[in-house]
């Protein structure tokens, strides 16, 4: 964890150094573009941009639930992740597993920078760390190491984002986001969905 | 009132595609190797850099159409981290794991 803080910290400074520390804008693509129309006297509004990244987002998830049921590699991933001694065992190779998911991994926060450009077309060398804890705390409060529990948890914290900014004022978000983590955490330190740790089954928690 | 609630909704999925690709991407290396890798978030902005770059070119080149959107994403895709973090963060597992072994 501190050699990823440290390559974290690396990362950073190199996009600090090639931004030169300034934020970087993009005019908005296709702003008249997407989906508009009239609901009790409010118009409602969602940019191509926006439809795209949610269809993007809804698309990679069922692909990756799908390869994890369907797919030989799926079924190594899910031995490896709930006991990866066994796994090497039954002739798994735990390292190769390990090698995809580090792939896969970046290619999922691949897609989440690229749907950040598009979606909100501003991009700064400092929304890595915060968009890194938000992420983790979302898919902690969900269930940590389970992907539906990733997504439950991010929907989550998505839906308490916007409701707080939509209803009071945005310079508490941050704080009644991170104060709900915390509650979760305490109310339900296995996560919304993930089932209480038994002492004598430590790894049956997942 | 309910065309409000709709907007919201609207936008928080927005923001929840963001947050999902990336807690996604937290479980799946957590599930295998019971480790926190914090680069992930880094990984994006980088991506998020890369996506922007190649979106400025192509308004440079006046591409007013969805190529732009497929170039961005096809720059942001595979980028150049996730071979050396892909081929060396097992290694080091393994070498910590035979270390704690020992």
């Amino acid at each position: 964890m501190i050699a990823s803080i440290g390559l974290s910290i690396v990362v950073q400074e190199v996009l600090r150094l090639t931004s030169n520390g300034r934020d970087q804008w993009l005019s908005p693509y296709f702003p008249n573009a997407g989906l508009s129309f009239e609901l009790s006297g409010f118009e409602v509004r969602a940019s191509a941009m926006s439809l795209t990244a949610v269809a993007l987002a809804v698309f990679l998830c069922l692909l990756l639930l799908g390869f994890m049921r369907l797919t030989p590699a799926g079924r190594w991933w899910r031995a490896v992740s709930e006991d990866a001694g066994l796994a090497a065992l039954s002739g798994i190779n735990v390292g190769r597993v390990i090698a995809i998911t580090f792939a896969s991994a970046g290619g999922f926060a691949a897609a989440a920078g690229g749907i950040l450009t598009v979606r909100y077309s501003g991009v700064n060398f400092t929304m890595g760390l915060m968009l890194a804890l938000k992420a983790l705390f979302a898919g902690i409060i969900g269930c940590f190491g389970t992907i539906s529990g990733a997504i439950a948890g991010a929907v989550l914290l998505a839906a308490l984002e916007t409701g707080w900014q939509a209803a009071f004022d945005i310079n508490y978000r941050d704080v009644v986001v991170f104060g709900v983590i915390i509650l979760v955490l305490m109310l339900r330190p296995d996560g919304l969905v993930g089932r209480p740790l038994r002492v004598d089954q430590p790894d049956r928690a997942r | 009132m309910a065309g409000y609630i709709v907007q919201q909704i609207l936008n928080g999925l927005a923001l929840a595609a963001v947050y999902v690709l990336l807690a996604v991407a937290f479980a799946l290396v957590h599930a295998v190797t019971r480790r926190i890798v914090f680069t992930l978030g880094d990984l994006a902005t980088y991506a998020s850099f890369c996506a922007l770059y190649v979106a400025l070119l192509a308004l440079v080149f006046d591409f007013r159409d969805y190529t732009q959107i497929l170039l961005a994403f096809a720059a942001a895709g595979p980028q150049p981290w996730r071979w050396p973090l892909s081929s060396t963060v097992p290694w080091w597992s393994r070498l910590s794991a035979s270390r704690a072994k020992r």
